[in-house]
């Protein structure tokens, strides 16, 4: 394989990328000037070596615990419940949330055989067995794996006695959370219902 | 609502199309494969969002084309839209005015589809009849449609679950909980709105069957949904808790057959004349008679969910598969509605009948459609 094959093999892996981008990538970094190549790599290659999952609410940080973790601020006793990284982000802008998150890394979805065991729900529980959490907030996706999601999370916590509540609906049947302007978002937050 | 102007690109055998029709009786006539249908296709997925007939989205892009593309200027109630779809090798994408809309919000106008499969509608598997309440149902509640797409869904997941060898019996019924749940809350949602408009329909229905068949006994089209019409009856949370019942009576048999058993995917609708079931007991003549009723009823349906504005009718080849009788009786009734129609023949000698009233008809051929003088 020439250096060139090999770049646009591995640039076609990423997703929704195919063979015929992958190789007009290719092509636009080779035009580049050196630096850029460099800096890419770099990028590329810090982002395994700098970042890590906050050992407490498994969000991506490059310092552990991360800034909101570690943020004395934000109340602790509430924590939100998301997917992916990119729906804290989503919350973050809507500046009506200060409490903590713990993301999931997914949803339930047997299709694409995604288990329990395949998210951070057992560190969830550890985390409220240990610590001082009051509510629970689940704002999962409003999609059938979100909605999943939300009542496995539910079964496994009533027991505790922490309170649980669901993000409202506002957000579309099948809207995901990282396309949902920040008013709705927000709206969905105030509106939470027990679950 | 009517289509004022048609414009179809690179759409099955259809190069580049520009179509005029009239505002009341357009005939496309041709001989076989060469696009007449093609166009009421395109006509149904500009106010559906769905091809009645294509399994995969991209068989409707022409051969060795990269994007099918289908516009209209469409006029209803308020005044023109103008609408569009875009079909390329990864989605189909709607627009309305230029602005991007869901599938649904495209269908501002209502279509009433009439092919010659659906002759065979009463005598069919359930799920020939589930899709035609479900098409029926899309085209008024985007609600019905979501559900119906987060329940097939449900269904899936839970099936693959079911099939999954390596759970545990436990482990199983733990997985299964939140799918069950949301089976029975999005399930219940489903039976309520079939229930509810089929109510409607049946409403309308008795008076064209007898219209057709004035000596038969009164048409109905009753629906028979799989928890039971008692449940229905009690309303929606005695569905859900019915639903949720049934699933659990099922389990064993569930995981010995690897598949979902309870559920508004196993509904069904029969039709009735008088006591006795069509699809049992019927005649060539009445199996005819009920469908044909059943699409006037429909149109009566959706003519009234829109206040009072006719949709239009796509009429596919069924000319030929309607007795003479039938035939006149047919064309009496659209020709004194007042909505845009659209009929595909092999000949026009077929729907040359009195009281039809002005036709435009079109030649089409090879994917080409030219006006008639
Ligand atoms: N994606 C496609 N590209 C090109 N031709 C197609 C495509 N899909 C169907 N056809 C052709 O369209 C013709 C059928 O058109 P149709 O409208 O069903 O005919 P009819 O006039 O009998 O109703 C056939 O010749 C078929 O091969
Ligand atoms: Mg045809
Ligand atoms: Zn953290």
């Amino acid at each position: 394989m020439t250096p060139i094959d090999r770049l646009v093999h591995e640039l076609a892996k990423l997703p929704g990328i195919g063979e015929r981008t992958a190789a007009r990538l290719a092509f636009f970094i080779l035009r580049q000037p050196h630096e850029y190549a460099l800096g890419l790599s770099r990028a590329i290659s810090d982002v395994k070596e700098k970042v890590r999952l906050c050992s407490e609410c498994m969000n991506l940080t490059e310092t552990d615990p991360c800034a909101i973790c570690s943020d004395h601020r934000r109340n602790a006793s509430t924590v939100c419940v998301v997917e992916d990284p990119s729906d804290a982000l989503a919350v973050e802008r809507t500046h009506s949330f200060r409490g903590r998150y713990h993301i999931l890394h997914g949803a339930l979805s047997p299709l694409d055989g995604v288990g329990p065991d395949d998210l951070k729900i057992a560190q969830l529980i550890r985390r409220l067995e240990s610590g001082s959490t009051e509510e629970v907030i689940v704002a999962t996706n409003a999609n059938v794996e979100g909605e999943a999601t939300a009542l496995y999370l539910s079964k496994l916590i009533k027991p505790t006695g922490i309170k649980i509540t669901r993000l409202a609906s506002g957000i579309p049947v099948g809207g995901d959370l990282e396309y949902i302007d920040a008013s709705t978002l927000t709206r969905a937050f105030e509106e939470r219902r027990e679950i | 609502m009517h289509i004022d102007d048609l414009s179809l690109r690179n759409f099955r055998n259809i190069a580049d199309l520009r179509l005029t029709p009239g505002k009341r009786i357009n005939l496309l006539v041709g001989r076989n494969a060469q696009g007449k249908t093609n166009i009421i296709e395109a006509i149904g997925l500009l106010s559906t969002g769905q091809s009645f007939r294509a399994q995969d989205f991209r068989d409707m892009i022409r051969w060795n084309a990269q994007d099918a593309e289908i516009a209209a200027r469409a006029t209803c109630g308020a005044g023109a839209d103008a609408l569009r779809v875009s079909i390329d090798s990864r989605r189909k994408s709607f627009t309305r005015n230029d602005k991007r809309v869901t599938a649904a919000a495209a269908g501002k106008f209502f279509t009433v589809l009439f092919a010659p499969e659906e002759i065979l509608l009463l005598k069919g598997p359930p799920a020939s009849r589930r899709r035609y309440i479900d098409s029926i149902i899309f085209q008024l509640s985007h609600t019905h449609r979501s559900n119906s797409m987060q329940y097939e869904k449900i269904v899936r997941h839970r099936n693959r679950l079911l099939q999954d060898a390596r759970l545990s019996d436990s482990a199983r019924r733990e997985a299964l909980r939140p799918w069950d749940e949301q089976l029975a809350d999005i399930g219940s949602r489903i039976v309520m709105a079939r229930s509810e408009w089929c109510r409607r329909i049946n409403g309308l229905l008795p008076e064209r069957y007898r219209a057709i068949a004035p000596e038969d006994a009164q048409a109905r089209f009753v629906y028979v949904p799989h928890c039971g019409a008692n449940a229905v009856e009690k309303g929606i949370d005695s569905v859900k808790e019915r639903l949720r019942a049934q699933l659990e009576e099922r389990r064993s048999d569930e995981a010995v057959r690897g598949i979902t058993l309870a559920g508004p995917h196993r509904d069904d609708l029969e039709a009735e004349i008088g006591a006795s079931r069509v699809k049992h007991f019927g005649s060539q003549g009445q199996h005819r008679s009920f469908v044909l009723a059943l699409k006037l009823a429909e149109m009566d349906l959706l003519r009234e969910a829109s206040g009072g504005e006719e949709p239009v009718f796509l009429l596919d080849d069924v000319a030929s598969e309607l007795d003479a009788e039938r035939n006149r009786f047919f064309f009496e009734v659209l020709g004194a509605a007042r909505g845009q129609v659209f009929i595909t023949a092999t000949t026009d000698a077929d729907v040359r009948l009195p009281g039809v009233g002005e036709i435009s008809i079109f030649d089409v051929s090879g994917g080409i459609a030219t006006p008639r003088k």
